[in-house]
């Protein structure tokens, strides 16, 4: 590294985020680059749990030259104080963007004030500030150009507040300003509410700017009210594991001047999900106005959700999503979410004559996937960063589970989320983690979410002697019914390295190996301890809650900060509030 | 298609397509520079590339040589790493003085794009590491002493992992 010059030394750091160039600045002390210009433009701390007791301010102004900080990113730094934000934001001169979604700003006068001086603006709102504040912000907020805000409710009266919002006079003349304005409605946890009916049309037609307009939802049945007329150029909808559901991702014009789309076989599964979209808001009108546009060379998807509903899983189904997934448009997949019924290897014939007596086949072991038919899937698509399988009831044979070892082709993979099956034994992982420590060049698996179907102690025993070759893991999900802590923060504490963030457990009975500990209702804060014991100095937070208890009813409710990694919700397809 | 003559450091002459050659600025500028003719056989040198790497760039040329310019770079957005494509990504599976090479070399026939990809590279190789890691990544010797260390450690610490 040192017979490189300084120029490209400085291209290289400039790829790098603050967090690693502070990592790197202490690895090699000849450079002193932290303050200069063109490397910190940036500061992201977001979702940086670990940041827990530090003075945010202090950190930001000692080490970096403010002035030439543009974009602050504190988003999901819930636990620091507004005034410590507000003084931070008021030292950084020249900042342009701020992205503080789900923290302790919001729109109160006094945020107002330090807002001045944006053009970007992403912030998460309650209904009753933003009732108070609306005129003031728009005549303070002359600058901005964009701006995003996140609804924590969803109820009438924030709407009533838009309506106002957008008549009055002031805010139309800023939004005629504002090249983008996002609002995402937010309903994660008011399923109680989603009776009441919005009339998303007239919020539509009353800002009649908005460039693009975001719900994003985890109900299971959101916006059967929802009409999409007059929607410009992007429209996003999610909703969970209910639906079937297809995101266009990025566009991108291409040299090549041949329309990609126009195979046969493609065009009958448009068919077929057209079909299944009929009476969904978004999906099939918008994939045939991609589709019919000819201008439009070539067409990626980044994103694609094939969580069916239980009740439509059929052969035609799969195929279809098979027939997508291995066709050119999905080389360039970020994100893939399904049902195991993918898996399905239809051709193989069962091996259940094989094994004679009583003994069991091993299931999952089967280390040779060539032949299977999700194989050259698998191959198409090995960008894949992000892979979310679901079970799907049906499918649940050998022939599904010998598919799950495929999984090791996704080296790219850094976020993992499996329903486990009650008859896979969870071998793969051996080779799974053991496969990324020899590629140390990959960005390698952090987030892992699992959810055990059934009680499946050999899993278990087999993930818990493996995790510590998950080397940069980060946030670990678990949902089973006894989960054995010795055991498996033996495994979470034979990690190289301490990067583990967050743990998550879900389940009934936490045990030792040879005691169970007794729960006494409404004493979770025990629970805590023996948790808080058990970990070792382990960095991370450890989340507990019991199967049958909310995580946000409970004795110590769980920071809204952390909702990603405590529901077992799909991801993929989500609108992700960073991305604006 | 008219050819060029390139000859690396170890004398090695290679046969280029003009076209291909010319995605290196600094080969494209001699030429104009220079005015060479296309029926002279003319052999550019280049002192600062061995025949090894040469090869390679060249490898590198042809394969994109009908890449469409780079989109400009939001100056507010992070520089992403994650998108070398899976071809740049087997090309690059070299080892670490190779890699370096390679940037040098991109660097002094002014490749931007060779140059982009394998920076991101190497940044990929500093992405997410502690720094004891990226010492032994880069084979840097630590040449703190325990209380200079310490000394460091404080100053950082907010962005160690506790």
């Amino acid at each position: 590294m040192d017979r490189l010059p300084q120029e490209i030394l400085w291209e290289i750091l400039s790829y790098l985020n603050i967090y690693d160039l502070l990592q790197f600045s202490e690895a090699y002390r000849n450079y002193n680059f932290l303050k200069e210009k063109h490397l910190i433009r940036i500061v992201d701390l977001s979702r940086r749990f670990e940041l827990q007791k530090v003075n945010l301010y202090t950190l930001v102004t000692k080490d970096l030259t403010s002035s030439y900080i543009k974009v602050l990113n504190v988003s999901c730094l819930y636990w620091i104080s507004a005034d410590q934000l507000r003084r931070l934001i008021k030292q950084l001169e020249n900042l342009e963007i701020l992205y503080a979604i789900d923290t302790k700003l919001g729109m109160k006068d006094k945020d107002i004030d330090e807002y001045v001086k944006l053009k970007k603006l992403a912030v998460t709102v309650e209904d009753n500030q933003f009732y108070h504040s609306t005129v003031i912000a728009s005549q303070q907020l002359k600058n901005l150009k964009s701006l995003c805000l996140k609804f924590t409710q969803k109820k009438g009266r924030v709407f009533r507040h838009l309506f106002i919002f957008s008549r009055n006079e002031a805010v139309r003349r800023v939004v005629g300003n504002t090249v983008l304005i996002h609002i995402i409605i937010n309903n994660v946890y008011d399923e109680y509410e989603s009776n009441y009916r919005i009339d998303y049309s007239r919020l539509v037609i009353a800002l009649k700017r908005l460039n693009k307009f975001v719900i994003k939802s985890k109900v299971a049945l959101p916006y059967y009210d929802f009409k999409c007329d007059g929607l410009l150029s992007t429209f996003a909808c999610k909703r969970c594991d209910s639906a079937t559901e297809l995101i266009f991702g990025k566009v991108k014009n291409q040299r090549d001047p041949f329309l990609i789309l126009g195979e046969s076989d493609l065009e009958r599964c448009w068919e077929l999900f057209e079909n299944l979209h009929k009476d969904l808001p978004c999906g099939a009108k918008e994939s045939k106005q991609i589709y019919m546009k000819k201008a439009i060379k070539e067409i990626y998807f980044e994103d694609l959700n094939f969580c069916h509903a239980v009740i439509l899983c059929n052969t035609k189904y799969i195929s279809a999503a098979l027939q997508i997934l291995s066709a050119k448009n999905s080389t360039k997949l970020k994100r893939l979410s399904f049902r195991s019924c993918l898996f399905q290897d239809t051709h193989k014939q069962t091996r259940d004559e094989k094994t004679s007596g009583f003994k069991k086949p091993r299931r999952g072991v089967q280390i040779n996937t060539d032949t299977h038919p999700f194989r050259s899937v698998a191959d198409n698509i090995k960008c894949l960063t992000e892979l979310e399988i679901f079970i799907c009831p049906g499918c649940s044979g050998e022939a599904v589970l010998s598919a799950y070892p495929l999984i090791q082709i996704f080296e790219n993979l850094q976020k993992l989320t499996l329903d486990v099956p009650i008859l896979m034994d969870g071998l793969f992982f051996k080779e799974y983690f053991r496969n990324f420590s020899v590629f140390t060049k990959c960005q390698c698996l952090e987030s892992l979410n699992l959810n055990c179907v059934g009680q499946n102690g050999k899993f278990l025993l087999n993930l818990c002697q493996n995790l510590k070759y998950a080397r940069n893991l980060r946030d670990f999900r678990l949902e089973h019914k006894d989960i054995v802590i010795d055991k498996l923060f033996d495994g979470l504490n034979g990690m190289e390295h301490k990067r583990l963030l967050r743990v998550f457990l879900k389940c009934d009975n936490l045990q030792y190996t040879c005691e169970t500990i007794k729960i006494q209702p409404r004493k979770n804060s025990n629970i805590q301890k023996i948790l808080n014991n058990s970990k070792k100095g382990n960095p991370a937070k450890v989340f507990y809650v019991k199967n049958d208890v909310s995580a946000f009813m409970g004795v110590f409710p769980i920071p809204a900060a952390h909702h990603d990694i405590i529901f077992n919700y799909t991801n993929v397809s989500v609108i992700r509030i960073d991305e604006f | 298609m008219p050819n060029i003559k390139l000859q690396s450091s170890d004398g090695e002459t290679f046969e280029v397509d003009v076209e291909i050659a010319k995605c290196s600025v600094t080969i494209k500028t001699m030429l104009e520079d220079l005015g060479m003719d296309d029926e002279e056989e003319e052999v550019v040198p280049l002192p600062n590339v061995n025949s090894a790497i040469l090869r390679k760039v060249i490898q590198w040329a042809t394969y994109h040589k009908d890449d469409p310019p780079p989109p400009e770079d939001d100056e507010n957005k992070e520089k992403r790493t994650d998108d070398i494509s899976s071809w740049d990504a087997d090309f690059l599976k070299v080892d670490q003085g190779t890699l370096f090479e390679l940037i040098l070399a991109a660097n002094y026939l002014d490749i931007k794009g060779l140059l982009d990809v394998t920076c991101k590279t190497v940044a990929n190789m500093i992405k997410g590491k502690a720094p004891e890691e990226i010492r032994k990544t880069f084979n840097i010797k630590n040449d703190f002493t325990a209380s200079e260390e310490e000394q460091v450690r404080k100053e950082n610490e907010w962005c160690e992992e506790k």
